[in-house]
């Protein structure tokens, strides 16, 4: 039996969630517990039932756009994983406030974790040890938070994703070490005791064209051009599309791509604004993002979890993931979201469906997480 | 006002590397430099090299992630 224990509630009453959370959970001895919710929870109802029934756990948790386990899968209900002693030592957990001073918030944070855990979490192993960052996701900020991170644990990469709002960009929250914000991102920093790697794939490969971002609003994730040529029209002269094409369908089949080492980074487009393009990521200017092709989200999302199993060198015994609620959408659109959860759910895992994802800077249309064997 | 102190990207790159060490880390270095500010120290381009004001941004990049050069560790 595996030592990572999943729970799903449908539940959209907070007391009831929370009952429904613990009895699932039923005796685990986690050493983290992370949980995800419908933005109408009470995440700090939640958030307290799990502390209250771990008290030795670090609890954090956010509200999403959907959550999803291997127990199950919906929307304004609750899902939870409690990881156990067998794969978490030390651990600790903060809410670092980015409504203000967002560095300044970010550094606290940093500097309670490191408190909490004896020793400064810029020098940690990352071999050894795992960054989680549930952060705000409403405002479009993740690129400043994932900077901040950045610079208090250069070596440390964080993964995780954007709290969701039911996709409305309206307002998120985050639970950690007791408290919820509606204007945090909570953090936690543990040390794996077996195989585990971050997660990180996307139904799209990159393909041999590419456009150059010639000039762009990076603060307001604006493409202004492409190639020279106004962003809207270089974007459809690249992908070969139509004015009369533009909408959601095409830029959910035409994300763009940063590629490193080989790796897309996707970057996707979200409405035309006059001549410009908004996007759910900043770019810089200078950036050459390749167009993309797309191949079969659960087919790939199979593949994916099986070559981290190769890498871990046996069965992935547990997973959080972050999948983005464009994902979310095309499975919804192409009609196969239970096929796509019955692929996620060969392994025990929970998850939310996210406004966007997080791994050493912000990114779009992918599915991220922390895996372990 | 300040002025970059190394020469071009790759000279920086080679500082960088010499600073953090091993491969790994440096690609997680390179990547948020790639992602922040489209500078890829593995592979600067040519327009980029020798670019004073982005050789100072990057600079200022790793000073705020407490990335200490020449030989001074991290």
């Amino acid at each position: 039996m595996s030592a990572t224990r999943s729970a799903f509630s449908a539940q959209t009453d907070s007391a009831a969630a929370a009952r429904e959370l613990v009895a699932g959970l039923d005796g685990a001895r986690p050493r983290a517990v992370v949980f995800f919710a419908g933005v109408a929870h009470d995440g700090a109802a939640l958030g307290g039932a799990l502390a209250d029934r771990f008290p030795g756990a670090c609890v954090l948790g956010c509200s999403t756009n959907g959550e999803f386990s291997d127990g199950g899968h919906g929307k304004g209900g609750a899902v939870a994983l409690a990881i156990s002693d067998e794969h978490v030592g030390d651990c600790a957990v903060a809410l670092a406030d980015v409504g203000g001073d967002l560095d300044a918030g970010v550094r606290a944070a940093a500097e309670a974790l490191s408190s909490r855990l004896g020793r400064p979490i810029r020098a940690l192993d990352p071999e050894r040890w795992a960054g989680v960052a549930l952060l705000e996701g409403a405002r479009g900020r993740e690129e400043r938070i994932n900077a901040a991170l950045g610079d208090v644990a250069p070596f440390l990469p964080f993964v995780g994703g954007s709290a969701g709002d039911d996709i409305t960009f309206s307002g998120t929250w985050a639970y950690a070490d007791g408290r919820l914000s509606r204007d945090g991102t909570a953090l936690l920093v543990a040390e794996m005791r077996g195989p585990f790697e971050v997660f990180k794939t996307c139904n799209f490969v990159p393909t041999e064209r590419f456009v150059e971002v010639t000039r762009c609003d990076p603060a307001r994730r604006l493409i202004l051009e492409l190639d020279g040529v106004p962003a809207v029209e270089g974007y459809l002269r690249a992908i070969g599309a139509r004015p009369e094409e533009l909408g959601f369908p095409l830029f959910l089949a035409n994300p763009l791509g940063l590629v490193i080492e080989g790796e897309p980074w996707l970057r996707s487009v979200v409405r035309p604004e006059g001549e410009a393009l908004f996007l759910a990521c900043a770019v810089v200017e200078g950036a050459r993002l390749n167009l993309m092709r797309a191949t079969d989200l659960v087919a790939e999302t199979r593949a994916a979890l099986g070559r981290a199993a190769d890498r871990l060198g046996g069965p992935v015994g547990g997973a959080l993931l972050f999948n983005c609620a464009y994902r979310m959408l095309e499975a919804q659109i192409k009609g196969i979201e239970a096929q796509y959860h019955e692929a996620l759910s060969t392994v025990v895992h929970a998850g939310m469906q996210s406004n966007g994802e997080s791994y050493l800077g912000h990114i779009n249309q992918t599915l991220t997480g922390l895996v372990w064997r | 006002m300040s002025t970059a102190t190394h020469g071009s990207l790759e000279e920086l790159g080679a500082a960088v590397r010499a600073s953090v060490g091993g491969a790994a880390v440096f690609q997680v270095l390179n990547t948020r430099l790639i992602i922040q500010l489209g500078v890829d120290l593995k592979a600067p381009t040519a327009a980029q090299n020798r670019d004073a004001a982005l050789v100072l941004r990057v600079e200022e990049a790793l000073r705020r992630m407490g990335i200490k050069l020449g030989g001074q560790g991290s």
